[in-house]
């Protein structure tokens, strides 16, 4: 592959990203936020970045997981789980096998069209906010027992270090994996008429690769909440070279500002915050030709 | 060498090809002609292993396809109307794709495979496109990508099924150079199909008339005459001669 040096606009971007990230994360140092409420988001952010890697590789779904309705069924599941249970392994398992399960339903049934995508999301936000409304009220719980479970604490308050150390674990696992069979995942990601390998192999990768997003999805939700989505968005609209060094940088960053926001003026606005920036850079993206090509715009 | 015996497809109880029997010598490039639902599509993805023939059998330098796409990938190479989903990739990235039936398993591409994309990079102009996402394409390059893709896989049978599709004339006179460069290297053979005839008949050795799923007439491609094409596609034209290459040209006469 030919390389050649980094643009004057990719540069800056860089270091704008950087700077705003290193800003984050110096003020969350300064208001003496807990070290774990700034540290463990990052684990999630890490996470996301990854499942953008792999998204570009597995094109059915267009959006990100905020609306994709992806978050809304992880806040449900927590939340439900966290009524009947305290175990963190029975938790984690109900997240991820709900998620898995809706991952499934994305690739399978929807088309791979981002309006289809982001209509049937908001349809699943809607009616989980809704359930969630009726679980809280009727429990006679408080609508800020979310805060965990919209901001990623609950690793944080379940405390001890092999979660976190697992996660990041199976983080760097599939990310090396991506990299080492990058090109036949690269294959995949055409079809089966340009895949060399048997319609069989091809369904496998199908399989594994919504369960790795569905792993992915299910750490960052426990990690980082809802404030990771604006990955795919960010990664859609930036199209120069070094894009997984600055979607990390743009994720982690917008981690650490939803955590600022927290400590400033309280978890609805960060979650708002995370909620609204999320669906901001998505209409850019939405409206915004990335393709100039309509061939491609349905595969 | 490919050799097709008594070749059938039979769906839904409509036969779409009746009983062909054909053989391709190496070097040799067979242009396939027919009206629209002759059966020349299906013919060329039977031959490519892509549709399973209810009889008769497609042998390959004496063998059957194998079962191994992968290694399948390096004997049959098909180009139709397939297009890749994920726009993202670059031009340059996706061609090397191309060599992945010649690599193993999670090694790197070798200077060779490289070599290759480059060298149908140059035949078909792409060079200032190459660090271009293919979603970035415009039609005509895109589809001389998708040829480059096809004759990058280095296969031993070359099958292009309708490839002057969005084709302008510099395309054409790359693919008409791309496809004879392609024979003449080893042992290998070109089975094209177009609706262009005046493509095939400067591309081709040999021609192939399909007519209902069976083949009507074959010859060399100077059999190509007005009655020809009065016979098989209903319409009247007038036959003259290319005055470099000597083959036959087709012209419309004007609507009266």
């Amino acid at each position: 592959m030919r390389k050649s040096a980094l643009k004057k606009s990719e540069v800056i971007t860089l270091s704008i990203a950087s700077a705003l990230t290193l800003a984050a994360l110096t003020a969350n140092l300064l208001l003496r936020v807990s070290p774990l409420h700034i540290v463990l988001p990052l684990i999630g952010a890490g996470a996301y970045c990854a499942l953008v890697a792999l998204n570009e590789l597995h094109p059915r779904i267009p959006c990100d997981y905020i609306q994709t309705g992806e978050a809304a069924v992880g806040a449900l599941v927590l939340l439900g789980a966290l009524m009947f249970s305290e175990n963190r392994i029975a938790i984690t398992g109900a997240l991820l096998t709900a998620i898995l399960l809706y991952g499934a339903y994305l690739s399978g049934v929807l088309a791979p069209d981002k309006k289809e995508h982001s209509i049937n999301g908001a349809l699943a936000q809607g009616a989980v906010a809704v359930i969630i409304i009726f679980l809280t009220a009727g429990a006679g719980r408080e609508l800020s027992s979310l805060e965990p479970i919209l901001l990623g604490r609950l690793p944080a308050a379940w405390g001890g270090s092999a979660l976190p150390a697992a996660a990041a674990a199976v983080v760097v696992l599939l990310f090396c994996i991506a990299r080492l069979a990058g090109n036949k995942l690269r294959m995949y990601s055409h079809g089966i008429p340009f895949f060399a390998g048997s319609r069989m192999a091809w369904a496998g990768i199908g399989a594994l690769m919504i369960a790795a997003r569905g792993l992915l999805i299910s750490i960052t939700i426990l990690f980082a909440g809802i404030t990771c989505g604006i990955g795919v968005s960010v990664n859609r609209l930036y199209r120069g070279r070094l894009s997984a060094a600055v979607n990390l940088l743009a994720i982690a960053g917008f981690t650490q500002v939803s955590v600022f926001t927290a400590a400033l003026a309280g978890f609805w606005y960060a979650a708002g915050l995370s909620f609204i920036g999320s669906y901001i850079l998505f209409a850019v993206y939405y409206n915004k030709r990335t393709h100039l090509y309509d061939r491609h715009q349905k595969p | 060498m490919i050799d097709i015996k008594n070749l059938s497809l039979v769906i839904n109880n409509a036969v779409i090809l009746d009983d062909i029997s054909l053989t391709v010598n190496d070097g040799e490039t067979i242009g396939i002609i027919g009206k629209s639902g002759s059966g020349k599509t299906m013919f060329l993805k039977t031959v490519a292993g892509l549709v399973a023939p209810s009889d008769g059998i497609v042998l390959f330098n004496g063998a059957r396809l194998p079962k191994s796409a992968r290694t399948a990938g390096t004997i049959v190479s098909y180009c139709g109307g397939a297009v890749p989903h994920n726009p993202d990739e670059g031009l340059y990235n996706f061609l090397l794709l191309a060599r992945m039936s010649h690599k193993k398993a999670l090694r790197p591409f070798s200077d060779f495979d490289r070599q290759v994309a480059e060298e149908y990079i140059q035949v078909f102009g792409l060079g200032p496109f190459r660090d271009r996402s293919i979603g970035l394409l415009p039609d005509g390059i895109f589809r001389r990508v998708l040829l480059a893709y096809a004759l990058i896989r280095g296969a031993g049978a070359l099958i292009l099924d309708n490839p002057t599709n969005d084709l302008d004339i510099v395309s054409l006179k790359m693919l008409k150079k791309a496809i004879a460069r392609y024979v003449m290297n080893g042992k290998r053979v070109a089975l094209v199909c177009a609706n262009d005839l005046n493509f095939i008949t400067q591309t081709a050795d040999r021609l192939i008339v399909m007519e209902d799923g069976r083949i009507a007439e074959t010859g060399t491609v100077d059999m190509i005459n007005a009655d020809l094409v009065k016979q098989y596609f209903g319409i009247d034209v007038i036959i003259s001669r290319n005055i470099y290459t000597g083959k036959p040209e087709i012209h419309f006469f004007p609507d009266t």
